[in-house]
């Protein structure tokens, strides 16, 4: 028996009033991508599968003044296609195109991708970049909070699944001289986790020649996903070309502390790609910002 | 070459069994279901290495629905695998995480699974032995007493032929390297599988994936003491086999024990992470190797000397440099070649036979010798190996008798399709590289009888049915034998249906192995439809009043020779040779046993009745900032006697093609301290459809005498030359050799590193 | 126990489920739909891809419940009023069919392709079946079986 129950509430509300009954013997689900396989090895046990897939609150891709709310329940295939998304956030609709392959993209959700917490989740590492906020709902209300500090560890996040539900994430969208982009490095072209992934924001000079701000995400490089803090503060006010990228890109090698691992690559190796990886979305995310 | 007028030989004919396939409607093993069927599962070992303490099954025997619990206590010592050193369940101690420990039947699989948890083993666990160099050391752990140093003396063995010594002092250049290969696996779609059955009178049937039926019964009788009078073996459609399916696995005769136990049928099927890590592997080898050539590009000599990995037991994994040791001998002309080989157990999983059966290892080690030599001598890697290719009418020094041989041409028409000349040697991060191979394609006499029987019957409506000794794994040996029969008999391919892989009705056949089917159960399934035509023939002339001679019969009607118009229905003949005073029905039959010799102490000899030969170049381009490789075009240059079926054998070449581009680039089962560290489809990478670049398949005709209608064997070659023609590429692209498969992009960027160094210090 | 209600291939079908079945579970151990394979388990090879109200997904990840009040799709579904699918045609007729195990799940996921695009390009298709393994055929005849079965 991997779960007794299975509820599918028809609004946020009485999704949360079911969690709060089952008085954390309840777990969210979303697509099911991640939390399936765990329950099915054993890795996790719940009493109930509380499904947040369908709720109208979860749904939605929407942009305001300056802001773009994406529900927590959108999956990756509807980012990948959003033409919206495409050209604000071209980071974020690049990672969720890399996730795993075309059925696990029309299951997963961004939520689902959250919350897993892992160090080099494919959208976790663009909204990184594109400092994205969390609205998580709780029967206590809503709380924001910025998506950096949701992490805890690989797997854990402070997401409680058994008594909240994540709602939407929220961010600046990227217009005038602004631009994203996003790279990877995995082992064949579809269905793997990747050695290594970029993600990079680019904010300009208004005649285009200046970082007036980024901001670098990686993973897997740490226990969570990874500013390059150290490397964005080198290159604020810098020339987008030129000696100060590449300095930047080895203090960013320099920042990172990816492990060696049996299956993906070594330590060594991952160092050397960090470079190379962010040299690469950083270029595009230029390149975007001047377009 | 003159191209004869064929109905149905050199036809895309579709797949006789695709409509149920592509309806859903067949039924493989995993969707077999008989009434009471019980569902058995397998305890393994947590250990690598361990003594077993204590077995309590108390638990487990106690759990409602369970029906049976077995352990090496309740069974006699039982010994299967080449070596029989391989107990089937486990006592004692365990010697790799695979061991099977207990067996349980149960009303269902999730029963079963919670009953396996149940059972409480102890062990003390020992110093294992994880590589194979160290294995042979003097102090090493030994993992079976009758195999001092971890070697069985039949696990070690050496050829030559000329006299290497001299032909090294010959030669122009020498060069001499490491090269080391990786654990890989076949990775079927459909796992392994059985279903075992006993009638109330004590006879057993069982429904396997094995791709050998005759050898199974053999196997299952020895194992069980069961008489093999008393055993029916049918193999049911499977998802793939590629070698795994060739041999008696320890949960085959598990599984019957349970049947037996309990009275009612059981069903094992593998889960996937038991197909990753209870089946056998391709046997990792560590290999050095040693090339001379003259400077006119003459090859002067070849040494090799290679270290396998058996893993823990014995299955055919251990024969496989029987293979290795034709290509080592016989690719290109070599007049002095030596080749030393010792197999050493273990406490890894353990290997077996796998599509190529040691040829792709063996050939990586050649090709990427002989690119390297030409590049030693400055020569065009094509002209080099232009220069030395095999022809037809050459007997090698192993004794090869090649027949027919289109290797000249492969390599011409492969190296035609990448545009060889232009793209060779350019100092762009792409480049092109070439492997060509040499594999059995006329059978492999490595038992007394290489043969197979058919049987073909004709019935009243016109009916044909062979019964065929052959075995289809989903390769399409059904539909070329059905095309087989329909061209000799002269009927329509539709009229014909394919009865095989039921031991209670075939004729006898080795297995589906070694490249053999098409060519010997092919000829097997001509001779039956000869005879049957000349009975049908000699029917209709005693009607009409002809001579038999006089007589032919094409696409379903007999008619006077050079005359067709005036035709009768052969299904009227046959009901008219049946119904009548003395009538008979027909009932014909084939039997055919390739002219092969077996091999001599010294392992010469003509094991094969024809070779096949191919080339593959490749395009790929290199990314020198992260070392990924992406191989832009694959030409697959194969010679194949003849196409029967055109469209299956594109299909065999492409599906071939890209299991050695796995084989060259992502795949490797990582073993650590005896542990598999990726067994699932996530983190073993096969290539998905993204990976897969442009493949032009180019089939070489060379029509040989022996094969059926000039056809040889073709289906494992596909797989043998991809690895090594996409390194040879690399360092046509990039300037660096990668000796170590697979050719990941961190090994390509450290090479690149090195080499950069290199170049600076200079 | 959970009921539930699903039109699976065109039909309205309502089964009593344990309340952790999977959709694969259901399809074939409860209504005999053994067409739907598994050969993972964990959602890596598409064997089992069915379509969910149009939709590819791996139904060895899907809890059965999630399929309630929708409609489901699996290769029984293909052929209708004794014709096959165009796809499963000129899946026979191009040999993209070798040991066939992977065949189910690939119908599916073209399928879900050419409902949405007409004119596939060979990228888009060997994208639309890069979640779906197959060991035997190198997908080549896959992608031109589906080209063939496309508009074009
Ligand atoms: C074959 C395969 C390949 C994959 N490849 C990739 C890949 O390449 N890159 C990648 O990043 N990921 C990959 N994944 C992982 C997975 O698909 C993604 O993480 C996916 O986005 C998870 O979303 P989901 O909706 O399926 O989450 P679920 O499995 O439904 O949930 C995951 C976790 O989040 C919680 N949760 C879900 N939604 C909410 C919510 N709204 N509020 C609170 N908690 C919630 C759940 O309780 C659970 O703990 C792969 C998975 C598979 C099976
Ligand atoms: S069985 Fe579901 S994806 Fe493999
Ligand atoms: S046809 Fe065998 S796995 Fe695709």
């Amino acid at each position: 028996m991997k779960w007794e129950k299975y509820l599918v509430p028809a609004s946020l509300d009485e999704a949360l009033k079911t969690l709060a009954e089952y008085e954390g013997q309840a777990r969210v689900i979303a697509g099911g991508t991640d939390l399936v396989p765990q329950l099915k090895k054993k890795e996790r046990t719940v009493k109930c599968l509380v499904d947040v897939s369908r709720l109208a609150e979860l749904k939605g891709i929407h942009h305001q003044d300056g802001l773009m709310r994406i529900g927590a329940g959108v999956t990756h295939q509807q980012i990948a296609a959003s033409p919206l998304l495409r050209q604000t956030a071209a980071a974020l609709a690049e990672g969720a195109a890399a996730v795993g392959s075309p059925q696990i993209r029309y299951m997963g959700t961004i939520g689902g991708n959250i919350v897993n917490a892992q160090p080099a989740a494919d959208t976790a590492i663009p909204l990184l970049a594109l400092d994205a906020e969390v609205e998580i709902a709780s029967k206590e209300g809503v709380r924001r909070q910025p998506l950096e500090d949701l992490y805890v560890r690989p797997g854990v996040s402070k997401v409680d699944a058994s008594a909240e539900i994540v709602v939407a994430f929220r961010f600046q969208t990227l217009h005038g001289k602004r631009g994203s982009a996003f790279a990877r490095l995995a082992k064949r072209r579809s269905l793997s986790l990747p050695i290594l992934n970029a993600a990079a924001v680019a904010i300009l000079s208004k005649d285009g020649a200046l970082f007036e701000d980024l901001r670098l995400a990686l993973g897997p490089v740490a226990l969570t996903p990874f500013r390059a803090r150290k490397a964005e503060e080198a290159l604020r006010g810098q020339p987008v070309d030129g000696e100060s990228v590449v300095e930047a890109l080895v203090i960013a090698s320099e920042e990172a502390q990816p492990r060696t691992n049996p299956l993906r690559g070594s330590a060594e190796y991952r160092r050397e790609m960090v470079k190379v990886l962010l040299g690469r979305a950083l270029e595009r995310a230029v390149a975007a910002a001047k377009a | 070459m003159m191209s004869k007028e064929f109905s149905f030989v050199g036809k895309r004919v579709p797949k006789l069994d695709a409509p149920e396939k592509v309806t859903g409607q067949i039924a493989y093993g995993h969707d077999m279901k008989l009434p009471r069927m019980l569902y058995g599962k397998i305890l393994r070992s947590e250990y690598a290495h361990a003594q077993i303490l204590n077995i309590d099954t108390s638990r487990a025997e106690a759990l409602p629905g369970v029906r049976a619990v077995i352990t090496a206590e309740d069974i006699p010592d039982m010994r299967i695998g080449w070596a029989r050193d391989h107990p089937v369940l486990k006592a004692g101690k365990v010697r790799s995480v695979r061991d099977e420990i207990a067996a349980v039947a149960a009303v269902d699989e999730d029963t079963a699974s919670e009953a396996l948890e149940l059972i409480k083993v102890e062990y003390e666990e020992l110093p294992g032995v994880f590589d194979p160099e160290e294995a042979m050391k003097p102090g090493a752990p030994v993992l079976h007493g009758e195999a001092p140093n971890n070697i069985q003396e039949k696990m070690r063995q050496s050829y030559y032929h000329g006299d290497v010594e001299k032909g090294f002092s010959e030669s122009d250049v020498v060069i001499e390297d490491r090269l080391t290969l990786p654990f890989v696996t076949h990775c079927c779609m459909g796992t392994s599988f059985i279903l075992a059955d006993f009638s109330p009178s004590g006879d057993l049937t069982v429904w396997s994936s094995t791709q050998m039926p005759f050898l199974y019964q053999r196997d299952l009788s020895m194992v069980l003491g069961i008489p093999a009078s008393k055993i029916r073996v049918i193999k049911a459609p499977v998802g793939g086999a590629f070698g795994s399916k060739l041999d008696m696995y320890p949960f085959e005769p598990i599984c019957v024990l349970l049947a037996q136990r309990t009275g009612c049928p059981v069903r094992i099927t593998y889960t996937r992470e038991e197909e990753f890590v209870v089946g056998p592997t391709r046997q990792p080898v560590i290999c050095d190797v040693k090339s001379g050539a003259k400077g006119d590009g003459t090859l002067t000599a070849r040494q090799v000397s290679m270290i396998l990995d058996n893993g823990a037991y014995s299955s055919w994994g251990a024969t496989t440099p029987l293979v290795m040791m034709q290509t080592i001998s016989s690719l290109y002309r070599v007049p002095n070649v030596k080749y030393d080989v010792v197999v050493a157990y273990t406490n890894n999983p353990y290997s077996g036979a796998m599509r190529g059966y040691g040829n792709p290892q063996a050939t990586f080690v050649v090709e990427t010798h002989i690119d390297m030599l030409a590049h030693e001598l400055g020569m065009d890697p094509m002209e080099f190996r232009l220069k030395n290719a095999n022809q037809s009418g050459d007997v090698t020094g192993q004794g090869v008798k090649i027949t027919t041989c289109g290797l000249t041409e492969c390599i011409e028409k492969a190296a035609e399709s990448v545009t060889w000349k232009a793209k060779r040697a350019k100092p762009d991060a792409r480049g092109v590289g070439m492997a060509s191979l040499i594999h059995v394609g006329g059978g492999a006499r490595i038992y007394p009888s290489d043969g197979c029987g058919s049987t073909v019957k004709v019935d009243d409506f016109g009916k044909v049915t062979l019964i065929s000794g052959s075995t289809d794994m989903g390769q399409g040996a059904d539909t070329v034998m059905a095309q087989i029969v329909a061209e000799e008999l002269g009927v329509p391919v539709a009229n014909v249906t394919v009865v095989n892989a039921d031991t209670d009705i075939t004729p006898w056949d080795v297995g589906a192995h070694a490249s053999r089917t098409t060519f010997v159960a092919g000829n097997s399934a001509r001779l039956a439809a000869m005879d049957a035509k000349s009975q049908i023939l000699e029917g209709a002339a005693e009607n009409l009043g002809e001579k038999a001679e006089d007589l032919d019969m094409k696409e379903g009607k007999i008619f006077r020779k050079g005359e067709p118009e005036e035709s009768i229905p052969f299904e009227k003949m046959v009901r008219s040779k049946h119904f009548r005073p003395d009538g008979d029905i027909v009932l014909a039959r084939g039997w055919y046993e390739p002219p092969t010799e077996r091999q001599d102490k010294e392992f010469r000899g003509n094991i094969s009745a024809a070779y096949g030969f191919a080339t593959q170049a490749v395009e790929v381009e290199v990314d020198t900032q992260t070392g990924e490789v992406t191989v832009l075009k694959i030409a697959a240059a194969h010679d194949v006697g003849r196409a029967i079926n055109p469209m299956a054998v594109e299909g065999q070449i492409h599906g071939g093609v890209s299991m050695g581009l796995g084989y060259g680039l992502y795949e490797e089962l990582v073993v650590e301290e005896g542990q598999v560290l990726n067994p699932n489809f996530a983190d073993y990478a096969l290539p998905t459809a993204l990976d897969m670049p442009e493949i032009d398949t180019i089939i070489v005709e060379t029509d040989d005498p022996a094969g059926p209608f000039g056809a040889k064997g073709m289906a494992e070659p596909a797989c043998i030359p991809t690895a090594p023609a996409i390194a040879n590429a690399v360092y046509d692209a990039v300037g660096v050799r990668i000796k170590d498969l697979p050719i990941t992009p961190e090994k390509v960027l450290k090479a690149l590193n090195q080499k950069k160094e290199s170049e600076e210090e200079k | 126990m959970e009921t539930l209600t699903m039109r699976l291939n065109g039909e309205e079908v309502t089964v009593q489920v344990e309340a952790d079945a999977l959709l694969i579970d259901v399809l074939r151990e409860r209504l005999g739909f053994m067409g739907t394979k598994e050969a993972c388990g964990e959602g890596e090879c598409g064997a089992c891809t069915v379509l969910l109200d149009g939709r590819p997904v791996t139904s060895c990840l899907v809890p059965a419940r999630k399929a309630h009040g929708r409609e489901v799709l699996t290769v029984e579904g293909l052929a209708s009023g004794g014709e096959l699918h165009p796809l499963q045609k000129a899946f026979i007729e191009h040999g993209a069919v070798q040991c066939g195990y992977c065949t189910p799940g690939m119908l599916m996921s073209a399928k879900a392709l050419l409902d949405r695009n007409l004119h596939p390009t060979d990228e888009e298709i060997r994208e639309a079946i890069s979640g779906n393994l197959c060991r035997c055929t190198g997908y080549v005849k896959i992608v031109e079986a589906i080209k063939a079965a496309s508009a074009g």
